[in-house]
């Protein structure tokens, strides 16, 4: 992609080692652009530390600056600085807004109107997995972009139930665009870019991920979007500052309750306390944000289940709680090798599921 | 003067007749041993020296040669003390060379005269027994392993002199009692039964069905669920030994030198090595090619804890034994094959923490941890094991409301009616012993299946997505549950149960 010389200067400047968003902010303030301080950086001495000053210094050479675009055309990445035409306007609304943005893929998917971000736990429940996977793809369907951290977990399924409902997502990282984070999920951010979705991130394409930059880029995933949706998350999650960031850009925040014992639920039981929407299905958040119409509610010409007795017996169980092939043997008395076969013909006909720990739950 | 006597050496698990040959000739004093002796034969010139001079016989100062025939064969072991010892007073008359010419003669001399223990006495009885000996002399200490071989008089003899007082016929020793191999069996005791194993329903189920056929089991649990002790109650509810099977396990072990104390293997073997045993020790070798764990669990269990802990490499060796039945060492001194028959109980946590899917905690391994543990385990390593079983983690509370488990008496009569039904269904195909070892020919012509049980299988192909190898294993396992039903075909019902054993293949774990 071609720059223009002064936005050029722009996303050097911002490559700079030292100089957070807010420094950012303030010397492009006061010096009007980026160019005086490539000119003559002497006059951004009095505006910055001893460190960051010296840096910049070193940083100020023809070798430095061509390396950053060179990386950058290599990699394929493109660079948008905040006072590009195509930068996000959404974004700033922070008070401090990324400098740069660095993208690798669609970059007109950033200007979309209809954006949720649905953020969560890294480790979730079945509950939370389902949620999250059938909550995406209805709203997916109606043309949402879903922003999400690509990180393990709700993140994770939130991408991928996306790409399965055939839609297109936003995968904001804590990392550079060219150090994956986490690696496993290096073949789905190929496949984001694929189907017309896009990676974002604020740091330079080789920094790795810090403890730091997980916090500051859930401030992007808020302020992209128009609402942000929490699954699961502990009190002190990251979910949470996303939810806190959604908060002061004054977004919509959804939230899934849950049992007040799972300590997963935790964190939007707490944020549906304090004002938070409770999002029981889909359509709340489509019908909330006038996106989408609730479908005429279809009387339920669902198959008729028929049950024996004695899969009544288990199925009754099963219905308000998972439990373990123990568990239900001692409740319901049958021998082992009944029960064996009772649960496989329930498994085979998909009433109920297996999982891990030899235990057993509704489908 | 010559005298020659019989004694045995091994190979393998069989005893090898060798003929002990001494001259005593005029010349300067001197004594050789020649027939390929090792280092311990050797040796033995300075304790029978000692020896017969500590029990106050007389030692000639002349010119002493041994001969220990076949003379091409390497001879190893202290064994040949007491045939060279006694071979050496009959050239001075003090024995009668005529009595001694026919008898095999057995034992190692402590340096008073005492006689100690030999490493693998059973497989030599048997021999000598298969040779037509009809008596045989060895240390008293070896006497409970020869106590099931019938046809051969043995003669327990605790020193040099007592020998050679019952040679000379001044105090004949009693020969040893044949014991009814029935009568061993009676009176074994487990110490480990099922009736100690609270809650765990399907899993003492599944073994069940595992000791009934014969099928490899895969254990997977949280730590601390009971499988390690589970493991050790197979043994109890496997079908009884036969006296043949026992023969050769106590050979194996007779000739590795870990003999029990009753003398005959009435139980199964249990063998448990630790997960840092090395490929030798498991499969068997050393300069001498001496049985590993894997022979000395023939005819019984063999169980690896912590499956992915073993070194990979020593794994892999298994696969081969596993498939045969037998395992050949070779060495360059030695070639030996070794039954290897066992049933593998092996048990791993779900993750690298243990808690994968538990209630009570909360595991901490992202799914990649959790597939390189798994992966640790080879495919074709998992196609050899039929059963895998999840093993639930039993809350401490529910421990003590739990009513008093069936113990492992009735769950073995069950196994064992099964295990008849096999034996004679196999009766004109020796090479099938039980279920397990069923292949995919003979699969079809032994595993009928009724109309609903064929379309479940078809319709668990499907939707679980079972592999090729993975769906005659669930067709092995049918089999074995519909035996201990007493039923003939394989129904649905059966194919059901056979369908909960595939935990590993699941798709939630991957």
């Amino acid at each position: 992609m071609e720059y223009e010389i002064k936005e050029q200067y722009r996303i050097w400047l911002s490559s700079v080692k030292g100089i957070t968003p807010k420094k950012y902010k303030f010397l492009m303030e006061t010096l009007g652009d980026a160019q005086p301080v490539w000119d003559d950086p002497e006059c951004a001495r009095e505006f910055l530390d001893e460190k960051t000053f010296k840096s910049l210094k070193q940083m100020r050479s023809e070798e430095v600056f061509f390396r950053l675009f060179y990386t950058l055309e290599k990699s394929g990445i493109t660079a948008i600085s905040c006072l590009h035409t195509d930068y996000p306007e959404t974004l700033l609304d922070l008070y401090d807004p990324p400098p740069v943005l660095y993208i690798r893929g669609n970059i007109e998917l950033l200007k979309e109107d209809r954006m949720l971000a649905v953020v969560g736990t890294r480790t979730p429940t079945y509950d939370g997995k389902k949620t999250t996977n059938e909550f995406v793809k209805t709203i997916a369907n109606e043309d949402v972009v879903i922003v999400s951290g690509l990180a393990r977990g709700i993140d994770t399924i939130a991408h991928e139930s996306t790409l399965q409902a055939g839609g297109r997502t936003i995968a904001v990282l804590g990392s550079g665009l060219n150090s994956m984070y986490p690696a496993e999920n290096i073949k789905l951010s190929e496949t984001i870019i694929e189907t017309g979705g896009a990676l974002v991130s604020e740091m330079l394409p080789d920094e790795g991920p810090q403890k730091w930059s997980f916090p500051m880029r859930n401030r992007i995933i808020a302020a992209l979007s128009k609402g942000v949706l929490i699954v699961e998350g502990k009190k002190t999650s990251g979910a949470m500052i996303t939810a806190a960031n959604a908060l002061d850009l004054s977004r919509d925040i959804y939230a899934i309750p849950g049992s007040i014992y799972a300590r997963l639920s935790e964190g939007p039981n707490h944020l549906i306390q304090n004002g938070a929407f409770p999002a029981l299905s889909p359509w709340d958040i489509l019908e909330a944000e006038r996106w989408g119409a609730r479908p005429e509610e279809k009387t339920k010409d669902q198959k008729k289940i028929t049950l024996n007795e004695n899969e009544q017996k288990v199925v009754h169980l099963l219905e308000n709680q998972p439990r373990t092939f123990d568990e239900i043997s001692k409740q319901t008395q049958f021998s082992s090798s009944e029960l064996n076969s009772l649960l496989t013909m329930l498994v085979l006909r998909g009433i109920i599921i297996k999982t891990p720990g030899n235990s057993y739950r509704m489908q | 003067m010559l005298s020659t006597t019989l004694s045995y050496g091994l190979i393998g698990i069989d005893g090898l007749q060798i003929t002990v040959e001494v001259n005593v000739s005029n010349g300067l004093p001197l004594f050789e041993i020649v027939g390929l002796p090792d280092a311990a034969v050797k040796e033995s010139r300075e304790r029978i020296r000692a020896a017969i001079k500590n029990c106050n016989l007389p030692f000639p100062d002349d010119r002493i040669t041994v001969n220990l025939a076949p003379a091409d064969i390497k001879k190893e072991g202290p064994a040949y003390d007491l045939p060279i010892a006694i071979a050496i007073l009959a050239c001075q008359r003090r024995v009668n060379p005529n009595v001694i010419r026919n008898m095999a003669i057995l034992g190692e001399l402590a340096l008073d005269g005492s006689l100690r223990s030999v490493r693998g006495v059973l497989p030599m009885a048997i021999s000598a027994h298969d040779h037509g000996v009809e008596s045989m002399i060895l240390p008293k200490v070896n006497a409970p392993e020869v106590m099931c071989v019938s046809g051969v008089n043995f003669y327990p003899a605790e020193t040099l002199s007592d020998v050679v007082k019952h040679l000379s016929g001044e105090k004949p020793i009693a020969p040893i009692q044949t014991v009814e191999f029935s009568s061993m069996i009676q009176k074994r005791e487990h110490a480990f039964d099922f009736k100690f194993v609270k809650g765990q329903r399907s899993a003492k189920r599944a073994l069940e069905i595992a000791a009934a056929g014969g099928h490899n089991v895969l254990m997977v649990g949280p730590p601390g669920s009971g499988k390690t002790l589970m493991a050790r109650c197979v043994p109890s509810i496997l079908p009884d030994m036969s006296f043949e099977e026992a023969l050769v396990a106590t050979r194996i072990h007779s000739v590795a030198g870990s003999m029990p104390e009753s003398g005959l293997l009435t139980e199964r073997p249990f063998r448990s090595p630790h997960h840092t045993a090395s490929h030798v020790s498991l499969v068997g070798g050393g300069i001498h090619a001496v049985p590993g764990e894997i022979s000395k669990a023939h005819n019984g269990v063999l169980f690896l804890d912590e499956l992915p802990e073993y070194r990979r490499d020593v794994l892999e060796a298994l696969r081969q034994p596993m498939e045969d039945g037998f395992v050949t060492i070779t060495r360059v001194s030695a070639q030996s094959t070794y039954p290897s028959e066992f049933m593998l109980i092996c048990s791993m946590n779900p993750c690298p923490c243990g808690h994968f899917g538990s209630k009570t905690h909360e595991c901490r391994c992202s799914p990649n941890d959790i597939k390189r543990y798994l992966s640790r385990i080879s495919g074709p390593l998992l196609d050899r094991i039929d059963m895998h079983i999840e093993v639930e983690s039993i809350p401490a509370e529910r421990l003590s409301d739990e009513l008093e488990s069936e113990p492992s008496k009735d769950i073995h009569e069950r196994v064992e009616n099964a295990r008849s039904i096999q034996r004679k269904r196999y009766i004109n195909t020796p090479s099938l012993a039980c279920n397990a070892r069923l292949s995919a020919q003979t699969l079809q012509r032994f595993c009928p299946m009724d109309k609903e049980a064929k379309e479940m299988l078809n319709l668990a192909t499907q939707s679980m997505g079972l592999s090729n190898r993975a769906y005659t294993r669930v067709i092995k396992v049918a089999r074995t549950i519909a035996d201990l039903a007493g039923e003939n075909k394989i129904t649905a019902a059966h194919i059901a149960e056979a369908l909960q054993y595939r935990a590993i293949d699941d798709k939630y774990w991957h």
